[in-house]
């Protein structure tokens, strides 16, 4: 359960949240794009308060969400669901988006004939498609390859070189802390600033807690 | 200058949704039709073949993970919703023309 928590996105950063299975990290970011309510607290995006958001309205500000296990819908191939969002947003990086994450043999397949990891990739191209100001990525890198890990690792890294503001969440310590420029440690309730990733593994409490064996010596 | 007009053109779907949502809900509506061994000549049959259209279609969408992509893009489920009572009701303008007018 969420006591007093919160989370920040900065332009041009990720952020990587992260804590215990439990610990509340995709509640976070459901309440900020509406999915859940909170008892009390507001989201502000872009500077405007929302009280009671929606995914939509927030997406027509520059919002995207990727949930956990995210994948495409499977009514139009892949090729098309890409397109649709390049003729509403600008599909200048139509090509170059497909070619950084290895969709081109993917194009004509529908997102249910896809893997796991070929799904996610397709799933961020969408979201790279976009441009969005801010992205909310719930579990970016799990259950997939690690050669996919790097893809989508790469895709964020690129999407926060354009200005996006990104928001991961996810156990995987490596690729997360390879992608993020600071770290939200979400325990017993709340959330806790780290800072750089350095800093927070080498944080005693989040050493103990929450990375536990994961540590390298 | 600020539009006061309430419908966003942003709002709506793309337009192979838009295809994909009017063709399945002629499919429910059809479906209805048949299941019920009724011709809808009524306001209150209207409104319950449409209501459940409506329900009908949107849990589909939900199904299908289309929902949350078409969020994304800033459509919202009363966009859909419009789609799919604009079929039903000229479905039914048109059954009732067919039909030879008016019954109540």
């Amino acid at each position: 359960m969420l006591k007093a928590a919160s989370f920040w996105a900065r332009e041009g950063q990720i952020t990587a949240i992260m804590g215990r299975n439990g610990s509340g990290k995709t509640t976070l970011l459901q309440i900020a794009v509406g999915e859940v309510r909170p008892d009390t607290g507001v989201v502000r995006f872009l500077a405007e308060p929302y009280e009671r958001p929606r995914l939509p309205v927030l997406a027509r500000r520059g919002l995207y969400y990727l949930e956990a296990r995210c994948r495409l819908p499977g009514t139009f191939p892949v090729g098309a669901q890409l397109g649709m969002i390049a003729e509403r947003f600008g599909g200048a990086a139509f090509d170059r988006v497909v070619a950084e994450l290895e969709l081109e043999e993917l194009l004509e397949r529908r997102a249910h004939e896809l893997s796991g990891g070929e799904g996610r990739r397709a799933a961020l191209a969408a979201a790279m498609i976009r441009e969005p100001q801010c992205l909310l990525a719930d579990e970016p890198f799990h259950g997939i390859a690690p050669k996919d890990q790097q893809l989508v690792g790469a895709g964020l890294r690129r999407l926060a070189a354009a200005g996006t503001a990104i928001v991961a969440t996810g156990h995987d310590v490596s690729a997360l802390f390879a992608v993020a420029d600071e770290v939200i440690w979400c325990v017993a309730g709340t959330t806790h600033g780290l800072g750089r990733p350095d800093d927070a593994r080498s944080h005693p409490e989040f050493q103990r807690d929450y990375l536990g064996w994961h540590l390298e010596s | 200058m600020r539009s006061r007009w309430p419908f966003r053109w942003s709002a709506m779907p793309p337009s192979p949704y838009v295809r994909a949502f009017i063709f399945r809900a002629t499919i429910v509506w059809l479906a209805l039709h048949a299941l019920s061994f009724s011709p809808f000549f009524t306001l209150r049959g209207f409104i319950l073949a449409a209501v459940a259209t409506v329900a009908l279609v949107l849990l589909d969408a939900e199904r299908r993970n289309e929902r949350r992509f078409l969020a994304n893009l800033g459509v919202s489920r009363p966009a859909i919703a419009a789609i799919v009572l604009i079929t039903v009701a000229s479905l039914e303008t048109i059954w009732r023309i067919a039909a030879g007018g008016l019954v109540d």
